[in-house]
Protein backbone atom coordinates (compact mmCIF):
# COMPACT_ATOMS: atom_id res chain seq x y z
CA UNK A 1 0.00 0.00 0.00
CA UNK A 2 1.52 3.18 -1.53
CA UNK A 3 -0.62 5.57 0.89
CA UNK A 4 -3.48 4.36 3.41
CA UNK A 5 -5.77 7.40 4.83
CA UNK A 6 -8.71 6.58 7.66
CA UNK A 7 -10.45 9.37 8.52
CA UNK A 8 -8.54 12.91 8.22
CA UNK A 9 -9.51 16.50 8.86
CA UNK A 10 -8.22 19.25 8.08
CA UNK A 11 -9.20 22.76 8.97
CA UNK A 12 -7.34 26.23 7.80
CA UNK A 13 -7.57 28.42 10.67
CA UNK A 14 -8.47 25.70 13.48
CA UNK A 15 -10.30 27.88 16.45
CA UNK A 16 -9.78 31.14 14.68
CA UNK A 17 -12.44 33.49 13.10
CA UNK A 18 -11.66 32.43 9.50
CA UNK A 19 -12.09 28.50 10.78
CA UNK A 20 -12.72 26.77 6.87
CA UNK A 21 -13.04 22.63 6.95
CA UNK A 22 -11.06 21.86 3.86
CA UNK A 23 -10.66 18.08 4.40
CA UNK A 24 -13.62 16.19 6.03
CA UNK A 25 -13.41 12.73 7.18
CA UNK A 26 -11.29 11.96 4.06
CA UNK A 27 -10.76 7.35 3.92
CA UNK A 28 -8.69 6.56 0.92
CA UNK A 29 -6.11 3.79 0.09
CA UNK A 30 -3.87 4.08 -3.22
CA UNK A 31 -1.81 1.50 -4.05
CA UNK A 32 1.75 0.85 -5.03
CA UNK A 33 1.88 1.98 -8.79
CA UNK A 34 -1.44 3.36 -9.22
CA UNK A 35 -1.72 6.44 -11.61
CA UNK A 36 -4.32 8.43 -9.72
CA UNK A 37 -6.19 11.69 -10.60
CA UNK A 38 -7.73 14.16 -8.51
CA UNK A 39 -10.62 16.12 -9.66
CA UNK A 40 -12.69 19.33 -7.95
CA UNK A 41 -13.15 22.41 -8.40
CA UNK A 42 -11.29 25.41 -6.86
CA UNK A 43 -11.53 24.76 -3.34
CA UNK A 44 -12.83 21.38 -2.75
CA UNK A 45 -9.65 20.39 -1.15
CA UNK A 46 -7.76 18.51 -3.75
CA UNK A 47 -4.55 20.67 -3.18
CA UNK A 48 -5.15 20.73 0.35
CA UNK A 49 -5.55 16.65 0.33
CA UNK A 50 -1.84 16.81 -2.09
CA UNK A 51 -0.05 18.36 0.37
CA UNK A 52 -0.92 15.98 3.55
CA UNK A 53 0.94 13.51 1.30
CA UNK A 54 4.44 14.29 1.87
CA UNK A 55 3.69 15.86 5.31
CA UNK A 56 3.88 19.37 4.47
CA UNK A 57 -0.09 19.83 5.73
CA UNK A 58 -0.35 17.72 8.80
CA UNK A 59 -4.06 16.57 9.56
CA UNK A 60 -6.10 17.32 12.51
CA UNK A 61 -7.37 14.05 13.25
CA UNK A 62 -7.36 11.15 11.42
CA UNK A 63 -4.36 8.67 10.28
CA UNK A 64 -2.23 8.84 7.54
CA UNK A 65 -0.18 6.08 6.29
CA UNK A 66 2.33 7.61 3.18
CA UNK A 67 4.79 4.83 2.05
CA UNK A 68 5.49 3.20 5.38
CA UNK A 69 5.58 6.36 7.48
CA UNK A 70 3.02 7.28 9.62
CA UNK A 71 2.06 10.92 9.55
CA UNK A 72 -0.07 10.83 12.40
CA UNK A 73 2.46 11.21 14.87
CA UNK A 74 4.09 14.34 15.69
CA UNK A 75 7.98 13.28 14.98
CA UNK A 76 7.31 11.45 11.71
CA UNK A 77 10.35 11.39 9.93
CA UNK A 78 9.63 13.99 7.27
CA UNK A 79 12.63 13.67 5.66
CA UNK A 80 12.46 9.74 4.64
CA UNK A 81 8.88 11.08 3.96
CA UNK A 82 9.92 13.70 1.19
CA UNK A 83 12.49 11.71 -0.15
CA UNK A 84 9.93 8.80 -1.02
CA UNK A 85 6.99 11.54 -1.82
CA UNK A 86 7.98 14.18 -4.38
CA UNK A 87 5.24 17.06 -4.91
CA UNK A 88 5.71 19.11 -8.15
CA UNK A 89 3.75 22.49 -7.39
CA UNK A 90 1.92 24.70 -9.87
CA UNK A 91 4.13 26.11 -12.44
CA UNK A 92 6.95 24.57 -10.79
CA UNK A 93 9.35 26.75 -13.53
CA UNK A 94 9.23 29.39 -11.01
CA UNK A 95 10.98 27.49 -8.80
CA UNK A 96 13.87 27.19 -10.65
CA UNK A 97 17.04 28.89 -9.26
CA UNK A 98 20.37 27.85 -9.97
CA UNK A 99 22.55 28.94 -12.45
CA UNK A 100 22.69 25.81 -14.55
CA UNK A 101 20.20 23.45 -15.40
CA UNK A 102 22.76 20.61 -13.93
CA UNK A 103 23.17 22.77 -10.72
CA UNK A 104 19.06 22.94 -10.36
CA UNK A 105 18.77 19.06 -10.72
CA UNK A 106 21.32 17.94 -8.67
CA UNK A 107 20.19 19.61 -5.92
CA UNK A 108 17.95 17.73 -4.45
CA UNK A 109 20.70 14.20 -4.64
CA UNK A 110 23.64 16.43 -3.73
CA UNK A 111 20.87 16.54 -0.33
CA UNK A 112 20.70 13.23 -0.11
CA UNK A 113 24.49 13.04 0.36
CA UNK A 114 25.36 10.85 -2.98
CA UNK A 115 28.45 10.99 -3.99
CA UNK A 116 30.07 12.83 -6.89
CA UNK A 117 29.84 10.31 -9.79
CA UNK A 118 26.27 8.93 -8.35
CA UNK A 119 24.73 12.75 -8.79
CA UNK A 120 26.11 13.04 -12.79
CA UNK A 121 24.74 9.67 -13.14
CA UNK A 122 21.46 10.96 -11.92
CA UNK A 123 21.53 14.48 -13.46
CA UNK A 124 21.94 13.17 -16.73
CA UNK A 125 19.83 9.98 -16.76
CA UNK A 126 16.86 12.34 -15.33
CA UNK A 127 17.48 14.66 -18.26
CA UNK A 128 17.24 11.85 -20.73
CA UNK A 129 13.95 10.82 -19.18
CA UNK A 130 12.23 14.30 -19.60
CA UNK A 131 13.49 14.61 -22.78
CA UNK A 132 16.35 17.26 -22.22
CA UNK A 133 19.81 17.31 -24.11
CA UNK A 134 22.71 16.57 -22.21
CA UNK A 135 23.76 19.63 -24.06
CA UNK A 136 21.36 21.71 -22.25
CA UNK A 137 23.13 20.69 -18.77
CA UNK A 138 25.38 23.82 -18.41
CA UNK A 139 22.68 26.71 -19.75
CA UNK A 140 21.19 28.61 -17.59
CA UNK A 141 18.04 27.69 -16.80
CA UNK A 142 16.41 31.21 -17.07
CA UNK A 143 17.42 30.70 -20.78
CA UNK A 144 15.21 27.70 -21.87
CA UNK A 145 11.72 27.77 -23.43
CA UNK A 146 8.74 27.54 -21.52
CA UNK A 147 8.11 23.84 -21.52
CA UNK A 148 11.45 23.23 -21.58
CA UNK A 149 11.92 25.01 -18.45
CA UNK A 150 9.10 22.96 -16.86
CA UNK A 151 10.32 19.85 -17.47
CA UNK A 152 13.57 21.08 -16.27
CA UNK A 153 11.47 21.86 -12.62
CA UNK A 154 10.27 18.49 -12.82
CA UNK A 155 13.34 16.76 -13.52
CA UNK A 156 14.56 18.64 -10.28
CA UNK A 157 11.67 16.20 -8.51
CA UNK A 158 12.48 13.34 -10.46
CA UNK A 159 16.01 13.33 -9.21
CA UNK A 160 15.05 12.08 -6.03
CA UNK A 161 13.71 8.99 -7.43
CA UNK A 162 10.29 9.31 -5.20
CA UNK A 163 8.01 6.21 -4.88
CA UNK A 164 4.99 8.42 -4.85
CA UNK A 165 4.97 11.41 -7.76
CA UNK A 166 2.58 14.42 -6.73
CA UNK A 167 1.89 16.87 -9.51
CA UNK A 168 -0.75 19.89 -8.96
CA UNK A 169 -1.85 20.95 -12.53
CA UNK A 170 1.28 19.79 -14.34
CA UNK A 171 -0.04 20.94 -17.71
CA UNK A 172 -1.54 23.88 -16.78
CA UNK A 173 -0.21 26.82 -18.93
CA UNK A 174 0.81 25.01 -21.74
CA UNK A 175 0.61 24.94 -25.69
CA UNK A 176 -0.48 21.44 -26.95
CA UNK A 177 2.57 19.90 -27.63
CA UNK A 178 4.29 20.77 -24.29
CA UNK A 179 1.61 19.40 -22.53
CA UNK A 180 2.08 15.61 -24.49
CA UNK A 181 6.05 15.88 -23.99
CA UNK A 182 4.55 16.10 -19.70
CA UNK A 183 2.04 13.90 -19.73
CA UNK A 184 4.56 11.65 -21.64
CA UNK A 185 7.46 11.89 -19.28
CA UNK A 186 5.14 11.46 -16.48
CA UNK A 187 4.05 8.39 -18.13
CA UNK A 188 7.44 6.98 -18.59
CA UNK A 189 8.60 7.76 -14.96
CA UNK A 190 5.44 5.87 -13.91
CA UNK A 191 6.37 2.38 -15.77
CA UNK A 192 10.15 3.17 -15.44
CA UNK A 193 10.49 2.72 -11.76
CA UNK A 194 5.92 1.60 -10.91
CA UNK A 195 6.18 4.83 -9.30
CA UNK A 196 2.60 5.90 -7.51
CA UNK A 197 1.30 8.40 -9.80
CA UNK A 198 -1.22 11.51 -7.84
CA UNK A 199 -1.94 14.09 -10.58
CA UNK A 200 -4.58 16.83 -9.98
CA UNK A 201 -5.42 18.68 -13.23
CA UNK A 202 -8.97 20.25 -15.05
CA UNK A 203 -8.35 18.84 -18.14
CA UNK A 204 -11.17 15.65 -18.07
CA UNK A 205 -9.59 14.80 -21.88
CA UNK A 206 -6.28 13.89 -20.55
CA UNK A 207 -7.46 11.98 -17.62
CA UNK A 208 -9.93 10.02 -19.33
CA UNK A 209 -6.87 8.74 -21.27
CA UNK A 210 -3.93 8.36 -19.16
CA UNK A 211 -5.60 8.01 -15.36
CA UNK A 212 -6.35 4.04 -14.04
CA UNK A 213 -8.17 5.65 -11.53
CA UNK A 214 -10.10 9.41 -10.75
CA UNK A 215 -11.22 10.94 -7.30
CA UNK A 216 -13.51 13.79 -7.49
CA UNK A 217 -13.76 15.56 -4.12
CA UNK A 218 -16.56 17.94 -3.71
CA UNK A 219 -16.36 19.95 -0.66
CA UNK A 220 -14.03 18.37 1.63
CA UNK A 221 -15.26 14.80 0.78
CA UNK A 222 -14.73 12.67 -1.58
CA UNK A 223 -17.55 12.67 -4.15
CA UNK A 224 -17.12 9.45 -6.65
CA UNK A 225 -13.98 7.20 -7.00
CA UNK A 226 -13.26 4.42 -9.64
CA UNK A 227 -11.82 4.19 -12.94
CA UNK A 228 -12.33 7.03 -15.77
CA UNK A 229 -14.86 5.27 -17.47
CA UNK A 230 -16.74 4.47 -13.61
CA UNK A 231 -16.67 8.01 -12.74
CA UNK A 232 -17.12 10.10 -15.79
CA UNK A 233 -20.21 8.40 -16.56
CA UNK A 234 -21.77 10.16 -13.57
CA UNK A 235 -22.41 13.11 -15.74
CA UNK A 236 -25.40 15.50 -14.05
CA UNK A 237 -23.45 14.74 -10.68
CA UNK A 238 -20.08 15.92 -12.20
CA UNK A 239 -21.97 18.67 -13.85
CA UNK A 240 -23.64 19.90 -10.32
CA UNK A 241 -20.29 19.89 -8.61
CA UNK A 242 -18.84 22.34 -11.35
CA UNK A 243 -17.11 19.90 -12.54
CA UNK A 244 -16.13 19.56 -16.62
CA UNK A 245 -16.31 16.31 -18.31
CA UNK A 246 -14.79 14.82 -21.04
CA UNK A 247 -15.64 16.33 -24.31
CA UNK A 248 -16.14 12.79 -25.87
CA UNK A 249 -18.59 12.24 -22.45
CA UNK A 250 -20.49 15.18 -23.79
CA UNK A 251 -21.10 14.11 -27.13
CA UNK A 252 -22.19 11.03 -25.79
CA UNK A 253 -24.61 12.33 -23.59
CA UNK A 254 -25.98 14.30 -26.37
CA UNK A 255 -26.15 11.29 -28.60
CA UNK A 256 -28.56 9.71 -25.38
CA UNK A 257 -30.79 12.85 -25.28
CA UNK A 258 -31.23 12.48 -29.40
CA UNK A 259 -32.94 8.83 -28.10
CA UNK A 260 -29.47 6.77 -29.40
CA UNK A 261 -28.36 4.24 -26.78
CA UNK A 262 -24.59 4.95 -26.42
CA UNK A 263 -23.15 3.58 -22.95
CA UNK A 264 -22.53 6.01 -20.64
CA UNK A 265 -18.97 5.06 -19.92
CA UNK A 266 -17.68 6.11 -23.44
CA UNK A 267 -15.44 8.88 -22.62
CA UNK A 268 -12.36 8.79 -25.25
CA UNK A 269 -12.30 9.29 -28.78
CA UNK A 270 -10.79 5.52 -29.35
CA UNK A 271 -13.75 3.86 -27.60
CA UNK A 272 -16.39 6.19 -29.51
CA UNK A 273 -14.58 5.16 -32.52
CA UNK A 274 -15.04 1.86 -31.78
CA UNK A 275 -18.25 1.83 -31.00
CA UNK A 276 -19.51 3.44 -34.25
CA UNK A 277 -17.35 0.89 -35.96
CA UNK A 278 -19.42 -1.94 -34.55
CA UNK A 279 -22.73 -0.10 -34.82
CA UNK A 280 -22.75 2.18 -38.04
CA UNK A 281 -25.06 0.89 -40.31
CA UNK A 282 -22.88 0.56 -43.39
CA UNK B 1 -12.86 49.82 -40.67
CA UNK B 2 -9.59 48.73 -38.96
CA UNK B 3 -9.43 49.99 -35.76
CA UNK B 4 -6.04 48.03 -34.84
CA UNK B 5 -3.30 48.05 -37.76
CA UNK B 6 -0.52 46.26 -37.29
CA UNK B 7 2.07 46.90 -40.19
CA UNK B 8 5.62 45.34 -40.33
CA UNK B 9 6.65 44.70 -36.78
CA UNK B 10 9.20 43.59 -35.23
CA UNK B 11 10.37 43.31 -31.67
CA UNK B 12 13.22 42.22 -30.38
CA UNK B 13 13.77 41.90 -26.45
CA UNK B 14 17.96 42.05 -25.32
CA UNK B 15 19.08 39.29 -23.75
CA UNK B 16 22.34 39.77 -21.89
CA UNK B 17 23.14 41.90 -24.75
CA UNK B 18 22.26 39.64 -27.43
CA UNK B 19 18.95 40.47 -29.34
CA UNK B 20 16.34 37.96 -29.12
CA UNK B 21 13.52 38.15 -32.05
CA UNK B 22 9.93 37.53 -30.74
CA UNK B 23 8.01 39.34 -33.59
CA UNK B 24 9.78 39.18 -37.10
CA UNK B 25 7.95 41.59 -39.57
CA UNK B 26 4.16 40.65 -38.82
CA UNK B 27 1.28 42.55 -40.20
CA UNK B 28 -2.42 42.30 -40.55
CA UNK B 29 -5.71 44.30 -39.56
CA UNK B 30 -8.69 43.95 -37.28
CA UNK B 31 -12.19 45.03 -38.20
CA UNK B 32 -14.05 46.61 -35.46
CA UNK B 33 -15.90 44.37 -33.48
CA UNK B 34 -14.58 41.58 -34.64
CA UNK B 35 -13.32 38.40 -32.24
CA UNK B 36 -10.05 37.45 -33.40
CA UNK B 37 -7.88 34.34 -31.83
CA UNK B 38 -4.31 34.43 -31.13
CA UNK B 39 -2.80 30.78 -30.72
CA UNK B 40 0.68 29.78 -30.96
CA UNK B 41 3.53 27.44 -29.12
CA UNK B 42 4.67 28.67 -25.90
CA UNK B 43 7.53 31.49 -27.09
CA UNK B 44 5.67 32.22 -29.95
CA UNK B 45 5.84 35.55 -29.52
CA UNK B 46 1.91 35.75 -28.46
CA UNK B 47 2.37 37.77 -25.48
CA UNK B 48 4.28 40.48 -26.92
CA UNK B 49 2.24 41.10 -29.46
CA UNK B 50 -0.49 41.37 -26.92
CA UNK B 51 1.77 44.29 -25.07
CA UNK B 52 2.65 45.94 -28.53
CA UNK B 53 -0.95 46.15 -29.29
CA UNK B 54 -2.06 48.66 -26.58
CA UNK B 55 1.48 50.50 -26.36
CA UNK B 56 3.20 48.43 -23.47
CA UNK B 57 6.02 47.75 -25.88
CA UNK B 58 6.80 49.77 -28.95
CA UNK B 59 7.62 47.93 -32.03
CA UNK B 60 11.92 47.83 -32.48
CA UNK B 61 10.84 48.20 -36.34
CA UNK B 62 7.56 48.95 -37.66
CA UNK B 63 3.93 50.42 -36.53
CA UNK B 64 0.88 49.81 -34.84
CA UNK B 65 -2.48 52.03 -34.51
CA UNK B 66 -4.89 51.87 -32.51
CA UNK B 67 -7.64 53.69 -33.58
CA UNK B 68 -5.31 55.59 -36.28
CA UNK B 69 -2.79 56.57 -33.44
CA UNK B 70 0.64 55.39 -33.64
CA UNK B 71 1.75 53.74 -30.16
CA UNK B 72 4.90 54.97 -30.62
CA UNK B 73 3.81 58.85 -29.74
CA UNK B 74 4.22 58.78 -26.41
CA UNK B 75 1.40 61.71 -26.45
CA UNK B 76 -0.87 59.17 -28.31
CA UNK B 77 -0.69 56.57 -24.99
CA UNK B 78 -3.20 57.75 -22.78
CA UNK B 79 -5.66 57.89 -25.42
CA UNK B 80 -4.48 54.74 -26.70
CA UNK B 81 -4.85 52.71 -23.08
CA UNK B 82 -8.21 54.29 -22.55
CA UNK B 83 -8.98 52.63 -26.24
CA UNK B 84 -7.46 49.17 -25.76
CA UNK B 85 -7.74 47.88 -22.30
CA UNK B 86 -6.05 44.59 -21.41
CA UNK B 87 -6.25 41.30 -18.83
CA UNK B 88 -4.01 39.36 -18.19
CA UNK B 89 -3.48 35.36 -17.39
CA UNK B 90 -2.75 35.48 -13.49
CA UNK B 91 -6.79 37.02 -11.61
CA UNK B 92 -4.41 37.65 -8.53
CA UNK B 93 -1.66 40.16 -9.95
CA UNK B 94 -4.29 42.41 -11.29
CA UNK B 95 -6.47 43.03 -7.81
CA UNK B 96 -5.08 46.68 -6.55
CA UNK B 97 -8.22 47.17 -4.32
CA UNK B 98 -9.52 45.27 -1.14
CA UNK B 99 -13.10 45.98 -2.15
CA UNK B 100 -14.60 44.51 -5.55
CA UNK B 101 -15.97 47.74 -6.25
CA UNK B 102 -12.96 50.02 -5.67
CA UNK B 103 -10.76 47.64 -7.76
CA UNK B 104 -13.19 48.10 -11.03
CA UNK B 105 -12.96 51.81 -10.40
CA UNK B 106 -9.31 52.60 -10.20
CA UNK B 107 -9.35 52.66 -13.60
CA UNK B 108 -11.72 55.45 -14.23
CA UNK B 109 -9.92 57.18 -11.14
CA UNK B 110 -6.88 57.36 -13.29
CA UNK B 111 -8.38 59.01 -15.86
CA UNK B 112 -9.67 61.70 -14.31
CA UNK B 113 -13.52 60.45 -14.85
CA UNK B 114 -16.30 62.54 -12.06
CA UNK B 115 -17.18 60.41 -9.16
CA UNK B 116 -21.00 60.77 -10.04
CA UNK B 117 -20.08 59.23 -13.41
CA UNK B 118 -17.66 56.43 -11.98
CA UNK B 119 -20.48 55.31 -9.33
CA UNK B 120 -22.69 54.71 -12.71
CA UNK B 121 -19.74 53.04 -14.66
CA UNK B 122 -18.86 50.83 -11.80
CA UNK B 123 -22.75 49.57 -11.49
CA UNK B 124 -22.94 49.38 -15.27
CA UNK B 125 -19.24 47.04 -15.66
CA UNK B 126 -19.87 44.67 -12.24
CA UNK B 127 -23.77 43.90 -13.80
CA UNK B 128 -22.05 43.42 -17.42
CA UNK B 129 -19.76 41.16 -15.97
CA UNK B 130 -22.76 39.47 -13.60
CA UNK B 131 -21.42 40.36 -10.41
CA UNK B 132 -22.97 43.14 -9.19
CA UNK B 133 -23.59 41.00 -6.04
CA UNK B 134 -20.20 40.89 -5.14
CA UNK B 135 -19.66 44.64 -5.30
CA UNK B 136 -18.52 45.04 -1.44
CA UNK B 137 -16.95 41.69 -1.35
CA UNK B 138 -13.17 41.07 -0.79
CA UNK B 139 -11.28 40.35 -4.35
CA UNK B 140 -9.45 37.72 -2.56
CA UNK B 141 -12.43 35.53 -1.13
CA UNK B 142 -13.28 34.91 -5.11
CA UNK B 143 -13.03 32.47 -7.07
CA UNK B 144 -10.46 32.45 -10.05
CA UNK B 145 -13.31 32.62 -12.31
CA UNK B 146 -15.19 35.53 -10.45
CA UNK B 147 -11.55 37.28 -9.90
CA UNK B 148 -10.79 37.29 -13.89
CA UNK B 149 -14.52 38.52 -14.23
CA UNK B 150 -13.82 41.57 -11.83
CA UNK B 151 -10.76 42.39 -14.03
CA UNK B 152 -12.55 42.48 -16.97
CA UNK B 153 -15.21 45.13 -15.16
CA UNK B 154 -11.79 46.73 -14.31
CA UNK B 155 -11.52 47.29 -17.96
CA UNK B 156 -15.17 47.65 -19.00
CA UNK B 157 -15.47 50.81 -16.36
CA UNK B 158 -13.32 52.64 -18.88
CA UNK B 159 -15.36 52.49 -21.83
CA UNK B 160 -12.80 50.86 -23.85
CA UNK B 161 -13.60 49.79 -27.61
CA UNK B 162 -11.13 47.15 -27.60
CA UNK B 163 -10.35 44.51 -25.30
CA UNK B 164 -7.18 42.31 -25.22
CA UNK B 165 -6.98 39.16 -23.13
CA UNK B 166 -3.64 37.56 -23.08
CA UNK B 167 -4.09 33.59 -21.79
CA UNK B 168 -7.15 34.44 -19.35
CA UNK B 169 -8.37 31.22 -18.52
CA UNK B 170 -5.06 29.12 -18.37
CA UNK B 171 -4.77 29.49 -14.36
CA UNK B 172 -8.56 28.76 -14.05
CA UNK B 173 -10.87 25.62 -13.42
CA UNK B 174 -13.86 24.31 -16.39
CA UNK B 175 -15.96 26.60 -14.45
CA UNK B 176 -14.19 29.38 -14.00
CA UNK B 177 -12.98 29.36 -18.09
CA UNK B 178 -16.56 28.92 -19.06
CA UNK B 179 -17.75 31.81 -17.07
CA UNK B 180 -14.85 34.24 -18.63
CA UNK B 181 -15.63 33.01 -22.23
CA UNK B 182 -19.20 33.51 -21.83
CA UNK B 183 -18.92 36.51 -20.34
CA UNK B 184 -16.12 37.86 -23.32
CA UNK B 185 -18.39 36.28 -26.00
CA UNK B 186 -21.44 38.58 -24.54
CA UNK B 187 -19.64 41.50 -24.54
CA UNK B 188 -18.17 40.78 -28.30
CA UNK B 189 -22.12 40.53 -29.25
CA UNK B 190 -24.01 42.72 -27.23
CA UNK B 191 -21.85 45.76 -26.67
CA UNK B 192 -19.30 45.28 -30.14
CA UNK B 193 -16.13 45.41 -28.06
CA UNK B 194 -13.29 44.39 -30.86
CA UNK B 195 -12.13 41.08 -28.92
CA UNK B 196 -8.03 40.26 -28.90
CA UNK B 197 -8.09 36.21 -27.36
CA UNK B 198 -5.03 34.69 -26.57
CA UNK B 199 -5.06 31.38 -25.73
CA UNK B 200 -3.93 27.50 -25.52
CA UNK B 201 -7.27 26.18 -25.26
CA UNK B 202 -8.15 25.26 -28.89
CA UNK B 203 -11.53 25.08 -28.24
CA UNK B 204 -11.52 28.64 -27.17
CA UNK B 205 -10.86 29.93 -30.65
CA UNK B 206 -13.74 28.07 -31.97
CA UNK B 207 -16.05 30.69 -31.63
CA UNK B 208 -13.59 33.47 -32.89
CA UNK B 209 -14.57 35.63 -36.78
CA UNK B 210 -10.55 34.90 -37.12
CA UNK B 211 -7.97 32.78 -35.97
CA UNK B 212 -4.27 34.05 -36.23
CA UNK B 213 -1.32 31.66 -36.03
CA UNK B 214 1.92 32.71 -34.39
CA UNK B 215 5.06 30.56 -34.70
CA UNK B 216 8.46 31.70 -34.59
CA UNK B 217 7.56 35.15 -34.09
CA UNK B 218 5.83 34.77 -37.24
CA UNK B 219 2.44 34.70 -38.95
CA UNK B 220 2.27 30.92 -39.77
CA UNK B 221 -1.63 30.75 -40.68
CA UNK B 222 -4.80 32.89 -40.55
CA UNK B 223 -8.18 32.41 -41.26
CA UNK B 224 -11.65 31.49 -40.15
CA UNK B 225 -11.79 28.75 -37.68
CA UNK B 226 -13.31 26.27 -40.10
CA UNK B 227 -10.23 26.87 -42.44
CA UNK B 228 -7.71 26.77 -39.63
CA UNK B 229 -8.67 23.68 -37.98
CA UNK B 230 -8.82 21.82 -41.13
CA UNK B 231 -5.21 21.86 -41.20
CA UNK B 232 -4.83 19.14 -38.71
CA UNK B 233 -1.26 18.36 -39.71
CA UNK B 234 -0.10 21.63 -40.31
CA UNK B 235 -1.09 23.21 -36.88
CA UNK B 236 0.73 19.63 -35.59
CA UNK B 237 3.81 21.35 -36.72
CA UNK B 238 3.59 24.34 -35.08
CA UNK B 239 2.84 22.26 -31.94
CA UNK B 240 -0.54 23.19 -31.69
CA UNK B 241 -3.63 21.00 -32.40
CA UNK B 242 -7.38 20.30 -33.33
CA UNK B 243 -10.42 20.75 -31.17
CA UNK B 244 -11.05 17.07 -30.03
CA UNK B 245 -14.34 17.43 -31.88
CA UNK B 246 -12.76 17.93 -35.15
CA UNK B 247 -9.85 15.58 -34.40
CA UNK B 248 -13.02 12.88 -33.85
CA UNK B 249 -14.80 14.41 -37.17
CA UNK B 250 -11.26 13.43 -39.25
CA UNK B 251 -10.95 10.38 -37.64
CA UNK B 252 -14.39 9.25 -38.85
CA UNK B 253 -14.10 10.84 -42.39
CA UNK B 254 -10.27 8.96 -42.96
CA UNK B 255 -12.32 5.71 -42.17
CA UNK B 256 -14.60 6.27 -44.91
CA UNK B 257 -17.72 7.54 -43.02
CA UNK B 258 -19.28 10.91 -44.13
CA UNK B 259 -18.79 13.12 -41.91
CA UNK B 260 -17.07 17.09 -42.97
CA UNK B 261 -13.66 17.27 -41.57
CA UNK B 262 -14.55 20.80 -40.28
CA UNK B 263 -16.73 20.09 -37.52
CA UNK B 264 -16.16 22.46 -34.56
CA UNK B 265 -19.00 21.98 -32.01
CA UNK B 266 -20.73 19.04 -30.04
CA UNK B 267 -23.95 19.60 -31.72
CA UNK B 268 -22.28 19.38 -35.02
CA UNK B 269 -20.75 16.09 -34.54
CA UNK B 270 -23.23 14.87 -32.48
CA UNK B 271 -25.67 15.51 -35.77
CA UNK B 272 -23.64 13.48 -37.47
CA UNK B 273 -22.96 10.69 -35.42
CA UNK B 274 -26.65 10.35 -35.36
CA UNK B 275 -26.44 9.97 -38.78
CA UNK B 276 -24.36 7.02 -38.84
CA UNK B 277 -25.79 4.86 -35.74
Amino acid sequence: MSIDIKNLCYTYGENTLFEVAALKDITLSINDGEYVALIGHTGSGKTTLAQHFNGLLRANSGQIMVEGIDLSIKKADLMALRQRVGLVFQYPEYQLFEETVFKDIAFGPKNLGLSKEEITERVYSTMELVGLDKSEAERSPFELSGGQKRRAAIAGVLSMRPKVLVLDEPIAGLDPQGKEEILALIKSYHIQYNATIIIISHNMDDIARVADRVIALNQGTIALDGTPREVFSHYEELISMGLGLPTISKVVYELNKKGKNVPADIITSEQLFDYILRTAKR
Amino acid sequence: MSILRVENVSYSYNQENQPFEALNDVSFQVEKGAFTCILGHNGSGKSTLAKLLNGLYTPTDGKVFVKDMDTSIEANLLDIRRSAGMVFQNPDNQMVATVVEEDVAFGPENLGVPSPEIRIRVDRALSDVGMSEYAHSAPHKLSGGQKQRIAIAGVLAMHPEIMILDEPTAMLDPKGRAEVMETVLRLNKEQGITIIHITHFMEEAIAADRIIVLSEAKIALEGKPREVFSQSERLKELSLSVPEITAFAQALNKAGYPVAENLLTIDELTEAICQLI
